[in-house]
């Protein structure tokens, strides 16, 4: 047993080793030859497209090394470069170890250690205070995918309904181009690679940074083109599969959705339509076609700024070969997110690339949303049985700050925090803290002392992914393992399971939270009965979803209301009626909130359109803080035309100035070259505030998505996540960027 | 610590280090004192800098007979030169040919980075090298430098061939000689400097 | 052991996508800080208008056959392994960095200890008849280790011969077995 770990009276000690796929086994670390324990077989849980199957070797309850697990259909045996860097970030001696109570102001970061018994009662008496002067709704989770698994998220659901507490719903990440293709499309299937690898004959593939969030694609995109297929990459940044494609259209940003209906144009007006399928499997075209008559291919590119040869080129290319459609999720972090998806899917019909191994459409799994669709039965968990759980508000989290804010009737008063970094990932900074500020009690769950500790009245010791269980199907493929816990929680690190579940025990759920049971006995609850549950635990796994939820080649048939493809989408339509926003039945294009188009006057201030893409250094905020990943990335960096730093004077390499009216970032070091066209600059997602360079401070509270959310303050009784969907509109961000003097 | 790190592709052989490194240490270019070098094949093609490495194991400490040179805390080869009774055994040794004798001083000597391990500031050697060849980093830096240099002539169009200083950017050159070391230097002086170079260079000095 | 035999690293540079996996999995296998880098992602940008292009380019060590760093160091503490791996015995080094000097790729490093240290092929792991770690790691395959007869088989499979069944290390490993 590891010297560091620390005995909590509640915390579980299980026997692990019932989970080694082989024992004793020699790895090499350095050089020299070490025998492990045991190897471990999960998978990774961050917020990725990959969910990559890992072997862990754990010798003396710590893990020393990992490596890809080479049975894994999908990821073969590979990892990125934070699969490894978690060696570091496990064993880092930074991780926080204990309970710590704060002792100084908010945001000065200053703590002294308490036991797990004072943390407890410190909560639950806050808690029960906040609820006896303000009511149970003001109590509010701040969680999102830091560890994207479910099983905790179903466990602390579990306890939210019984206290009756606000319930966080809704993402800043995706769902507004849900909205867009569950309108269009119905349920959200996806095809596994290996299937159009063999078949398709073009690859179009938007807004997605393979590089850095996917990167097991690569073998799948290289032996399409091996075989022939070409690949068209549509994203305004030159990223590493977009070096790779054989078209690379680089629209202005926001304005994927004008580019997918100038090619629908395009295609209609030559006749080269799918018109079989159009008729067997749709309805709407006629409308969609009358829409689509005034985006000819120079009003396309006048919008776009994509040259009309290379739209017409690519139009051309989609309709008349089996085209597979792979789209991502940075084309919809727009405040039009949800039309520029409806728009893709409705060229995806257009080009009859549906439900064909050569011909198909990839949004997102249904898998992705385990509370409402998929073989997860979530609700066994989050809704015990014979308890009553009494209907609450919900607070929307991609305007979870103005809900902070201006929440009345209750006000929100607590807000306990795990797997999200609340201050550096939601937009706009300042405006965050100021929320986080007003609150009574802020608790946060944490591997690491973050933007967000500091400004927390507790902060709990997380547990690393590896150190506990968790249900994880990726959204891309379609395998799926349960995560194990490979070694035992080092120092007063506890399972987010277990914490959830003791404090429901010490707010007087004991009934519903026995002790008895064990992480993978929730598991198995939350996975329902559709799967083999043994067949997906290591040494076993990982095992193919259900075809019921996850059909070899889906789309072959339509679950929306008319049965069938629906270019004008009837349920947007109905959705519409009923909520304030930008419901429209045909994808109509509108300008993102803030754009030199929209906003001109704003536009000669803040010329230039920064966006944000996620980098292979980190998920979102995690992984900045590891010595290896900072060495590889270096300082924090800004990317720029060369006519845009020629204008102002700025060289390769100077320090600069990003500012707009939210925030200003100092002493960031400018890349000037070829990666951006004029007009955009880039600076990756994910920096941490206090260590300068978070681009949030920049970004603007603007959910994207077809409902108005903000005009309801982010505070809603019903909510749709698949057809209300809203994201973070974070692309959508002008700003200025000016050299800074060098101190002499 | 940072080093003096050389790389040949952008070295145009204009003889500027060699005429800062005298200028500073002797009060006049005089190249056959400066105490980096840079070797070549031919008149035109340069291969490497000697110069001290400030080894991490220095054959010098243990070759000198006096023990005068010690290899510092800090990383740095020193010499109290004014004991040295010239026994040539640091020259002989020094496996990177870094080693020559100051003929004012009566003594073997090394470059000392001209005390700016410390700051890490550029010494005048690097601040007179306007095309880059001689920088001073660290290895870490160096190391990176390098292979961003081998990528991009991997992809890029061939880099063009290092050219000599411009007219202007000579006379910038004579300026930070002169600020340095109080002294006046002219541009011609530099430019003969340069023939000079290339002159032994040729007869394989 | 004839030349030809000798492995090699070899980078396909049409299929590397600057993803970086193998500098974390090189720190990871060689248990290395901060600091000293066995290989490293260089970035470059050529063309411009519509031939702009992103290029990467992993660089360790490329155990050239007539290896600078070897030649170049005064002690005799680089030497080159009879199967062509190149490798430091660090006792006999002396710090002077002769060989990052003469090494046209950048690729000797120096620890906290100021002695040269860099990428050995994983040698340990080729004695044993696996791949290096990151040849065996790479996401995208661009990473080949093998010996230059190979190395050109796989290339000519993946991008001249179409017919082939897909699997280059496959039909190689098969070969092998034959």
């Amino acid at each position: 047993m590891s010297e560091i770990y620390q005995d909590i009276p509640w915390r579980r000690h299980e026997d692990l080793d019932r989970y080694a796929v082989r024992r004793n086994v020699p790895v090499w670390i350095g050089g020299k030859k070490v025998i492990a324990d045991r190897v471990v077989k999960t998978c990774c849980p961050h917020n990725c497209y990959d969910t990559c199957g890992e072997l862990v070797y754990v010798k003396d309850e710590k893990v020393i090394k990992i490596e890809g697990d080479p049975d894994h259909p999908i990821t073969k045996g590979h990892l990125c470069l934070k699969g490894f860097a978690n060696v570091q970030k496990i064993n880092s001696p930074e991780r926080v170890k204990y309970p710590l109570l704060r002792t100084g102001e908010r945001g000065e970061g200053k703590f002294k250690r308490v036991s797990w018994d004072e943390a407890m009662d410190w909560m639950v008496e806050k808690i029960r205070s906040i609820r006896e002067n303000y009511g149970p709704e003001a109590i509010l989770e701040y969680c999102y995918s830091g560890n994207r698994e479910h099983m905790a998220k179903a466990v602390a659901a579990r306890l939210w309904n019984l206290m009756g507490a606000s319930k966080l719903v809704g993402s800043f990440c995706l769902l507004s181009g849900v909205a867009g293709s569950v309108g269009t499309v119905g349920s959200q299937f996806t095809m596994d690679p290996q299937i159009w690898s063999e078949h398709a004959q073009t690859i179009f593939l938007v807004g997605r940074n393979c590089t850095a969030t996917n990167p097991h694609i690569f073998p799948f995109l290289y032996r399409a083109k091996e075989r022939g297929a070409k690949l068209v990459v549509v994203d305004p940044y030159a990223t590493g599969v977009a070096a790779k494609a054989d078209i690379h259209l680089r629209p202005r940003p926001g304005t994927d959705g004008a580019l997918a209906l100038g090619m629908i144009h395009w295609i209609v007006k030559n006749g080269w339509e799918d018109k079989q399928f159009i008729a067997e499997k749709t309805t709407g075209f006629e409308e969609l076609a009358e829409y689509v008559k005034e985006w000819t291919p120079e009003y396309t590119e006048q919008v776009t700024t994509v040259p009309k040869a290379q739209i017409c080129e690519v139009a051309e290319l989609l309709a008349k070969t089996d085209t597979m459609f792979e789209t991502g999720y940075g084309q919809q972090r727009y405040s039009n997110g949800h039309q520029v998806q409806q728009a893709l899917a409705c060229l995806a019909a257009v080009c009859g690339s549906f439900g064909k191994p050569s011909a198909n459409y990839d949004c997102i799994s249904g898998m992705a949303f385990p509370g409402i669709t998929g073989f997860a039965d979530n609700a066994a968990v989050s809704v015990p049985e014979g308890a009553q759980i009494p209907k609450t508000r919900l607070v929307n989290i991609a305007a979870v700050a103005k809900a902070i804010r201006e929440a009345k009737e209750p006000p929100i008063k607590g807000v306990i925090s795990y797997r999200g970094g609340l201050i550096s990932q939601q937009p706009d900074v300042d405006y965050t803290i100021k929320a986080v500020k007003s609150l009574d009690m802020f608790v946060t769950i944490e591997q690491f002392m973050t933007d967000d500790t500091d400004y927390a009245d507790l902060v709990l010791p997380a547990c690393h992914y590896l150190e506990q269980y968790g249900v994880h199907p990726s959204y891309w493929h379609n395998w799926n393992q349960v995560l194990v816990p490979v070694c035992q929680p080092p120092y007063e690190c506890v399972p987010d399971i277990e914490i959830f579940a003791e404090l429901g025990r010490r707010l007087g759920y004991e009934k519903y939270f026995p002790k008895d049971m064990s992480g993978l006995d929730w598991c198995r609850l939350l996975i329902g009965k559709e799967i083999d549950f043994d067949s997906c635990v290591s040494p076993n796994g990982p095992v193919r979803d259900p075809e019921k939820w996850c059909p070899e080649v889906p789309y072959q048939t339509f679950d929306t209301p008319s049965g069938k493809f629906e270019f004008r989408s009837s349920k947007l339509e109905e959705r519409g009626k009923k909520f304030p926003g930008h419901y429209d039945a045909l994808p109509v294009y509108y300008e993102p909130d803030e754009s030199i188009a929209a906003t001109p006057k704003l536009a000669e201030r803040y010329p230039l359109n920064i966006i944000s893409q996620h980098p292979s250094f980190r998920t979102h905020s995690q992984y900045y803080n590891l010595p290896w990943i900072k060495e590889i990335e270096g300082p924090a960096r800004v990317f720029l035309s060369r006519k845009d730093a020629a204008d102002r004077g700025i060289a390769d390499g100077d320090k600069v100035r990003i500012f707009n009216d939210r925030g200003c970032l100092e002493n960031i070091t400018a890349r000037v070259g070829i990666r951006l066209k004029p007009g955009v600059a880039e600076m990756s997602s994910g920096m941490w505030v206090k260590l300068g360079g978070s681009v949030n401070k920049l970004t603007k509270l603007i959910p994207a998505g077809p409902r108005d959310i903000l005009a309801e303050n982010g505070i809603l009784r019903e909510y749709d996540p698949l057809l209300d969907g809203n994201t973070g509109s974070y692309f959508n961000t002008l700003v200025e960027i000016e050299k800074m003097e060098q101190e002499a | 610590m940072k080093r003096l790190v050389f790389d040949p592709a952008r070295c145009s052989l204009c003889g500027a280090c060699l005429a800062a490194c005298s200028a500073v240490k002797k009060g006049r270019i005089d190249l056959v004192q400066s105490r980096i070098r840079i070797e070549t094949a031919g008149s035109r093609k340069p291969l490497r800098a000697a110069v001290c490495a400030h080894c991490e194991e220095p054959a010098c400490v243990t070759a000198c007979m006096r023990g005068i040179i010690d290899k510092g805390a800090d990383g740095l080869v020193t010499r109290r030169w004014e004991e040295c009774f010239r026994c040539a055994a640091c020259l002989v040794s020094c496996p990177v040919g870094a080693v020559l004798e100051d003929t004012d001083r009566k003594a073997f000597i090394a470059c000392d980075l001209c005390g700016k391990a410390e700051s890490g500031e550029d010494p005048l050697c690097v601040r007179v090298c306007l095309s880059g060849a001689l920088r001073f980093e660290e290895e870490t830096a160096a190391s990176a430098d390098l292979r961003s240099s081998y990528a991009l002539q991997m992809f890029a169009e061939q880099p063009a061939a290092p050219t000599d200083p411009t007219d202007g950017q000579w006379e910038e050159i004579a300026r930070m000689i002169a600020e340095e070391c109080g002294s006046p230097v002219t541009v011609k002086e530099l430019k003969s400097a340069q023939e000079q170079l290339r002159r032994d260079a040729e007869e394989g000095m | 052991m004839e030349a030809r035999q000798q492995r090699i690293l070899y980078i396909d540079t049409q299929r590397c996508m600057g993803c970086r996996a193998c500098e974390t999995v090189c720190k990871l296998e060689n248990d290395l800080p901060v600091g000293p880098r066995y290989t490293m992602v260089a970035e470059v940008e050529t063309g411009c208008g519509l031939t702009e292009k992103l290029n990467f380019l992993p660089v360790p060590c490329q155990h050239c056959g007539d290896a600078p760093c070897v030649r170049a160091c005064p002690t005799g503490a680089l030497y080159k392994r009879a199967d062509g791996i190149v490798l430091v015995e660090q006792s006999k080094c002396i710090g002077c960095h002769e060989c990052l000097m003469a090494c046209p790729f950048g690729v000797p490093q120096f620890g906290a200890n100021g002695r040269m240290q860099k990428c050995t092929m994983c040698v340990h792991r080729i004695d044993e008849g696996t791949l290096p770690a990151c040849a065996a790691n790479c996401p995208a395959e661009a990473i080949l280790c093998d010996t230059p007869e190979n190395i050109s088989k796989i290339l000519r499979q993946r991008y001249s011969d179409k017919t082939v069944a897909y699997g280059p290390f496959a039909i190689l490993l098969q070969e092998a077995a034959e």
